[in-house]
């Protein structure tokens, strides 16, 4: 369960400029719900994910993960986290289970444990035949496996996947999809963003349209849908969002914009 | 702090730069291998090359042949070749009393102790050749060796003025170094009065000074064309009266033209002064039998030094700036690796969303950097020991002494300091975005780094309070001073106690570095 109160974060830009990245965005995802955050580049999709995996720190606001408070107690948030993103990595001389056990252990888990857990996430992800290789010489696919695999290591309730099927070609993308599908399944709450609109439509229960640092409407596909009164959800985006009458319009001018301090 | 979280990143760090061909160079190989090499293959190299160009004869131009005494001549004539040298010389032995100049070849050294450097050869002894041929070929075997060749005149000038007015042509004065100049004259000949030019021949009338002045600088300028294009390496000049005045004992002048710049011509120099230096001393010595007198009263003092102390430890002079220098650059690497390194594979924001501390991930990731840059110090001390140990120092009378407290102390304060060194690396390395930045804010540091490591090896540069508290340089200058054995206990304990104390803050700072979000999630 994730919920977020009113959350925003200001960067520094130097020479005393703010810029103001997450704008009083509030949203809740459940157990066994996908949530979708969708928006273009620079929307603030990757800082909002990253204040929830206590990376950053929030500016204002809150946020609560299965009821324990990002700000108080980041230790037993994490715990309950598994974060994954397009742009993280592997280890390159670590084999693939070294990979994985190594997070296991600094999850908390004891040797035992995570040898059992990794034998068994290696299997339901069919890995067995890599387990023992370096990640260096694995392929994108074995490598996005791994990733899946080291993000599920301590089995949290709760995922957050950033752009996670951002530069993957259509097969290499499909076990991420399967990840998501799977973790509904099981009643895992699921958080991820994307720019794609065909993927938030095929894989989200519900999605919150993120522009500037502001959430502009949130709902299940077919809500979005009707309320901007189109059958196409990139013709919605641009509705709701009002980027169709850019750059002009009173909304435009107030998120991820440099405003003197 | 849970030290478990910290043995995990730690362990997992270690077997990461253990399977890195990188890190095994700079943190293994280069800090065992970089003695070895820099003190036995480069000191080779460049014994082996001046040993070729002593070996090699140095090619000689004659000039002013007629005023040199013919005993001399046939010398240079045959310093072609030790053999023939050796025979030669052995002959003129045999043939009764050499000329003085050549007996002075057969001299042992000035500075020999009497009786020690063998016995003497010379007129003094008077033996007989064969019992002398034996020393004789050995030291011919000595010689510096000269081969004469003939100096090509290609300017009209100089040869009409060298076929004229020779002993106007080479007049010493006349050929002084020229003030400011490189002295291309032997050092004989500016500080002696000149001679009567006794048995110069009449000069020729129709040769101007100023024409004559033009064939002296044609003679220099061909002289120092041929020594460029390698047809030479030295002229030799005898000066009018030369034969006369060594036969007188004093006064005798010979210049030798060299081109500095050239090593070659610089032996060629080298060589012609020596010889002529053996062989006055030969003229001296004649003259002082001839006398009367004993030559010995050419040293009228003679005295020596006996260190009572102990031995001056080469290991002082090396040691401190190569361990400070390889304890860097033995961190350099794994600090890289450990903060840059993370972010560049995309690694760094996983890390930290796990439950562990930013503390516990610094700590591991601090212990594995200095002990990085401690293995690269500890290797380093052993490769020198060894290899000065091998033989090396010993051959050439170096003291070398490696004391098990010397080296106790310099762990000690290594310690502290490769740990102000990694910490500082580890800052450097997370800020970084990616290696290739993170390399580019290490080479200002390496230099902070070098220039004062580099103080320790400057002669007279000492500890003092002040001094004590500069970072680096305090523990270069206690290194050398643990190695000669001088270091103090107070400043020792002042040294240890502000480096340690540096490297707490460096430690805390690097900590508190870790936790910004502005350095992990750089734009």
């Amino acid at each position: 369960m994730i919920e977020v109160r009113e959350l925003s974060k200001i960067y520094r830009a130097g020479r005393g400029r703010r810029v103001v990245a997450l704008e009083r965005v509030s949203f809740t995802c459940r157990p066994g719900e996908v949530y979708g955050l969708l928006g273009p580049n620079g929307a603030g999709k990757t800082t909002a994910l990253r204040v929830l995996a206590t990376a950053l720190a929030p500016s204002a606001g809150t946020a609560a993960i299965d009821g324990l408070d990002i700000a108080r107690e980041p230790d037993a948030v994490r715990r309950r986290l598994g974060f994954l993103s397009a742009t993280t990595g592997l280890y390159g001389r670590l084999t693939a289970r070294e990979m994985v056990q190594y997070f296991g252990r600094l999850y908390g888990m004891s040797r035992a444990e995570v040898a059992r857990r990794t034998a068994e996430l290696f299997a339901a992800l069919g890995m067995s035949g890599f387990a023992d290789r370096r990640c260096d010489a694995l392929s994108t696919g074995m490598k996005q496996k791994v990733g899946i695999a080291r993000t599920l290591v301590h089995d949290p309730p709760v995922l957050i996947l950033d752009e996670p099927t951002a530069g993957l070609d259509v097969l290499t993308a499909r076990a991420i999809v399967e990840l998501v599908r799977r973790c509904r399944a099981e009643g895992k709450c699921v958080l991820f963003s994307t720019h794609d609109m065909a993927e938030a439509q095929k894989l989200c229960d519900r999605i919150g349209i993120l522009h500037r640092g502001r959430l502009w409407a949130e709902g299940t596909v077919a809500e979005i849908l009707a309320r901007a009164g189109t059958s196409e959800l990139e013709e919605a985006f641009l509705r709701l969002t009002g980027a169709a009458s850019e750059p002009a319009g009173e909304a435009g001018g107030t998120a991820a914009e440099a405003v003197a301090s | 702090m849970n030290p478990r979280n910290v043995a995990i990143v730690f362990g997992k760090e270690v077997l990461d730069i253990v399977r890195d061909r990188r890190t095994l160079l700079f943190m293994v190989l280069l800090p065992i291998a970089i003695i070895p090499l820099l003190v036995l293959v480069l000191g080779k190299v460049t014994e082996a090359g001046i040993e070729r160009l002593e070996r090699t004869p140095s090619r000689v131009a004659l000039l002013g042949e007629r005023w040199a005494p013919v005993p001399v001549l046939e010398l240079l004539r045959h310093l072609e070749d030790p053999e023939a040298a050796g025979r030669w010389l052995a002959a003129q032995l045999a043939g009764g009393a050499p000329h003085p100049f050549v007996a002075g070849l057969l001299m042992p050294d000035a500075d020999a102790q009497p009786g020690l450097a063998g016995a003497p050869v010379g007129p003094r002894g008077g033996g007989t050749g064969e019992e002398q041929a034996g020393p004789v070929l050995e030291r011919a075997r000595r010689l510096r060796l000269l081969r004469v060749v003939a100096l090509e005149v290609r300017s009209p000038v100089l040869a009409r003025a060298l076929a004229q007015a020779p002993a106007e042509l080479l007049d010493p004065q006349a050929l002084a170094p020229a003030p400011g100049g490189g002295s291309a004259a032997g050092p004989h000949a500016a500080a002696e009065p000149a001679p009567p030019a006794g048995g110069a021949e009449p000069a020729a009338a129709e040769l101007s000074p100023a024409l004559l002045a033009r064939a002296r600088q044609e003679l220099c300028a061909e002289a120092a064309a041929a020594i460029e294009q390698g047809r030479l390496d030295a002229v030799l000049i005898f000066h009018p009266g030369f034969a006369e005045a060594l036969e007188r004992g004093y006064g005798a002048r010979y210049t030798v033209l060299v081109d500095e710049a050239q090593d070659r011509s610089s032996i060629a120099r080298n060589k012609i002064e020596a010889l002529f230096e053996r062989g006055a001393r030969g003229v001296t010595r004649a003259q002082l039998v001839r006398a009367g007198l004993d030559p010995e009263v050419l040293q009228p003092v003679r005295g020596q030094v006996r260190n009572v102390g102990r031995e001056r430890n080469l290991l002082a002079l090396f040691l401190p700036y190569l361990v400070i220098i390889m304890c860097f650059s033995g961190a350099l690497y794994p600090a890289i690796d450990l903060g840059a390194g993370e972010k560049e594979r995309g690694t760094l924001e996983t890390l930290l969303l796990t439950p562990a501390r930013r503390s516990e991930l610094v700590a591991g990731k601090f212990l594995v950097v200095l002990l990085a840059g401690l293995l690269a110090a500890a290797l380093n001390v052993a490769s020198l020991s060894l290899t000065l140990a091998s033989g090396w120092a010993e051959a050439r009378g170096i003291a070398l002494v490696f004391e098990p407290l010397a080296a106790v102390l310099t762990v000690l304060l290594m310690v502290p300091t490769a740990a102000i060194f990694a910490a500082l690396l580890l800052a450097i390395s997370v800020y970084a975005r990616s290696f290739r930045e993170a390399q580019s804010y290490a080479v200002p540091l390496n230099f902070l780094v070098i220039v004062p490591a580099f103080f320790s090896m400057i002669p007279g540069f000492e500890l003092d309070p002040i001094l004590a508290l500069v970072p680096v340089l305090n523990v270069t200058l206690a290194l050398k001073e643990i190695w000669t054995g001088t270091v103090q206990a107070g400043m020792l304990a002042l040294i240890f106690a502000s480096t340690a104390a540096y490297a707490a803050v460096a430690i805390l700072a690097c900590a508190a570095w870790f936790r910004r979000e502005s350095v992990l999630f750089r734009a």
